[in-house]
């Protein structure tokens, strides 16, 4: 292990720099440091516990790998964010076609067995919603946003970043941002108006 | 999304307007098809709600967000829907499942170690790759050294034929420009520069001058470079060859090849 870290708290840039030079104790500071922050925006991202273990644990060993390249390190925060969210959008698509093609084959099976096709007097997910725990509701909804407006909800209005901050995560203007804030919340009002 | 007619932007005039990019011309373009607009009004006024409820309107902005909110019962219950919609979002910030942080930065630091490890094995080869390259090239290089002697060795002894050119170091017989000279069993041949032949058969210092050149041309087919005049081994016999020759040209002076020819 490298050398440990002084009394005084030493800054992300200072971290940053001794990581690079190989210092695990630096690098370990950082992941004690944003580890929660990092988890929990995967989890939103994803909604899915194990998952957002794994993509940010993932999330860390890349920006290890990656120290060198980073520019600015006194923005080392955003920057692992911004790796969350891409590994995040990645787990989702391939999740996404995962089940497009279990879909398949379940459709298929129907098919094959002559089931049933189902009821299309079901419940619409806002007559669902009624008997249902708002904050699972609210999730759901924000997990059928478009990724640019789910990840801009989330990282301003859940996980309270400064819009700069998560223009710099996600490489958009901060009017982007708050345009994008904006509709994903329109979006949810749509959504929630029989539940609010 | 919301309707936009004309080809008009209102993300981007939005943006734009946010930004303070938008002139007083401008400004009110925008404000002349909000209030035109009923969709575009609804739109805007929603938008305007959305940023009162981050805290991002001037006092301005507030006075007329206020105004419009004020005339329009639909605002208002719009306005509420976004205040419990953001209430309902900041209750998500504690919604987050228990994490075992404590192993997961073990696991992160062990996977770090794990390939800092892999990291310095991959240097180690990238280290010794260098060396064994170097170390084979050296054994080619030596090889083609040892080739190189041992057909130099095995070189084909010099033609009977000698030409060589009397060029510096070694001086041109007095009185004459380029001159080669040429020894063949039993006689002599001067070559001038223009390729005439002329053949001094008879000569009287034919097997000195023979001598002399011999050895000139040994050291010329072998090292490839003319004799080292300097050098006692060297240098007699082919000095002595040089003077023949001189006393030789001395006595039967060249004149043009034709009338060498003529002579002989």
């Amino acid at each position: 292990m490298g050398k440990v870290i002084g009394a005084q708290v030493p800054g992300d840039e200072e971290l940053v720099c001794l990581a690079r030079k190989g210092d695990l104790a630096a690098f370990d500071e950082l992941v004690r440091r944003y580890q929660r922050r990092a988890t929990a925006v995967a989890y939103r991202l994803l909604t899915n516990r194990d998952d957002a273990m794994e993509v940010a644990q993932e999330a860390f060993l890349r920006a290890y790998d990656r120290l060198g390249t980073l520019s600015d390190p006194g923005r080392f925060g955003s920057w692992l964010l911004r790796i969350i969210s891409n590994l995040a959008l990645n787990r989702r698509r391939s999740r996404a076609l995962r089940r497009t093609a279990s879909l398949d084959v379940a459709l298929e099976d129907e098919e094959t067995l002559g089931a049933n096709r189902p009821d299309e007097k079901t419940p619409t997910p806002l007559q669902q919603a009624a008997g249902r725990d708002m904050k699972l509701f609210l999730r759901d909804a924000i997990d059928e946003l478009p990724d640019m407006q789910r990840q801009a909800l989330i990282l301003f209005s859940i996980e309270k970043l400064p819009q700069k901050q998560v223009a710099e995560i996600l490489q958009c203007s901060v009017e982007a941002v708050k345009w994008n804030v904006f509709m994903a919340r329109k979006r949810l009002k749509t959504r929630l108006r029989d539940v609010l | 999304m919301i309707e936009q007619p004309d080809n008009f932007d209102l993300s981007d005039a939005l943006g734009r307007y946010a930004r303070g990019e938008l002139g007083a011309a401008q400004i009110e373009e925008l404000t002349r098809r909000v209030n035109s607009d009923p969709d575009l009004r609804s739109a805007w006024c929603e938008y305007q709600i959305s940023r009162y409820i981050d805290g991002e309107l001037t006092a301005e902005e507030v006075t007329d967000l206020t105004t419009r909110v004020q005339e329009d019962p639909e605002l208002v219950s719009a306005m509420e829907e976004y205040k419990t919609l953001d209430a309902e979002l900041s209750k998500l910030a504690d919604d987050v499942p228990e994490f075992d942080f404590v192993m997961q930065r073990e696991e992160i630091l062990q996977s770090v170690e794990r390939r800092n490890l892999r990291h310095r094995q991959r240097m180690q080869q990238w280290v010794l790759r260098p060396a064994l390259a170097t170390l084979a090239a050296a054994a080619v290089f030596v090889l083609a050294v040892g080739v190189y002697l041992m057909v130099r060795t095995e070189a084909p002894a010099p033609p009977e034929e000698f030409r060589v050119s009397l060029v510096p170091p070694a001086p041109a017989p007095t009185g004459e420009g380029p001159v080669r000279v040429a020894v063949l069993p039993g006689k002599v041949e001067i070559v001038k520069s223009s390729g005439s032949v002329v053949a001094l058969a008879g000569a009287p210092s034919a097997e000195t001058l023979a001598r002399g050149v011999s050895t000139y041309m040994m050291f010329a087919c072998c090292a490839g470079m003319p004799p080292d005049a300097s050098s006692p081994q060297t240098a007699a016999p082919i000095l002595q060859a040089f003077a023949c020759l001189s006393l030789y040209l001395e006595q039967h002076p060249l004149t043009a090849p034709e009338e060498l020819h003529d002579e002989l």
